[in-house]
């Protein structure tokens, strides 16, 4: 099976997302962190969120029905599922993104008002996961889809949803991986 | 038992509300939870059994690091399994979202023993 070495590289990207952004790390963050003050700032602290299975195995789509239920119960968080893209905040996609679904996929981020977010769940979306080199799919929904937020795990758990979900609309931190990795910054993952 | 329909109507409103207080309070994990995958650097010997196990190649062994890709990871704990020296263990840890793709690779250094 064939890892996922380093940053994945750029794919075609959506029209309607304007041009690619910039790749200097610091300007992104900052770009990011106004986005999501501007995304706060329209919002509140409300969200509506549209589920896509974009060629998942539904192991991740049983992780977000599980929000739903009286003991996570997210919409004490102010966070609602929608029915439509067009009432949709937020895109939480899960899967791969395989080919036939990309179509679909790219319609119903088109469809969704600004600002918008799309958040990545599992490891399928992120990387592909197991099914990474698939002649079905990507490697990974953000050869299709701008992601702001990606939320690793095989299927997440819901607090781990709840988490991501909250990173999305700058209500909690993301995950530090600088006291893990000693010295800071993102880095190159170093070859075998 | 007439007595016992009126207290099972009766212990769900004793008991109160069951919904977690995540995000203010820490996640209950059961234990059987797998969370990210932790290395102890001191163990590690540089062998590499956690990157022939790893069913995603998600782990990588460089003279001195330890690297793992989040994003590609299954916290499947085959690694942790394969390990001879027991450096690698599943951890509690799960809120690991993040904004940038390159902030999923988890880079250790590790003393270089073999």
């Amino acid at each position: 099976m064939s890892a996922s070495p380093g940053m994945p590289a750029p794919g075609p990207v959506d029209e309607a997302a304007g041009p690619m952004p910039t790749t200097d790390p610091a300007e992104r963050t900052a770009e990011a962190l106004a986005l999501r003050r501007a995304i706060r700032r329209t919002l509140g602290r409300s969200l509506h969120v549209r589920h896509l299975d974009a060629g998942s195995c539904n192991g991740c789509d049983w992780e977000i029905a599980a929000l739903l239920n009286p003991y996570y119960d997210i919409q004490r968080l102010g966070i609602d599922f929608v029915a439509s893209p067009r009432h949709a905040d937020l895109l939480l996609v899960t899967g791969i993104m395989t080919r036939n679904l990309e179509d679909a996929a790219l319609r119903t981020y088109e469809a969704m008002p600004e600002p918008r977010l799309v958040v990545a769940v599992g490891a399928c979306a992120i990387s592909g996961g197991v099914f990474a080199g698939s002649y079905a799919g990507r490697d990974g929904i953000d050869e299709v889809l701008p992601v702001d937020v990606f939320v690793p795990g095989c299927p997440p758990r819901p607090e781990a949803l709840i988490h991501g979900l909250l990173v999305a609309v700058g209500r909690m931190a993301p995950f530090d991986n600088t006291a893990l990795t000693p010295g800071s910054g993102p880095r190159d993952m170093p070859s075998r | 038992m007439p007595l016992d329909v009126f207290d099972r109507i009766l212990r769900p409103l004793r008991r109160g509300p069951v919904t977690s207080r995540y995000p203010d309070a820490l996640p209950e994990l059961p234990p059987a939870a797998r969370g990210l995958p932790e290395l102890d650097a001191a163990r590690c010997d540089g062998n590499a059994a956690c990157v022939a196990a790893c069913p995603t190649g998600a782990i990588r062994v460089a003279p001195g690091t330890w690297a793992l890709d989040t994003g590609a990871c299954i916290f499947c704990a085959a690694c942790a399994r394969a390990c001879p020296t027991a450096a690698v263990t599943l951890g509690k840890r799960i809120e690991l979202a993040v904004d940038e793709r390159d902030w999923l690779l988890i880079v250790r250094s590790r003393s270089e023993r073999g």
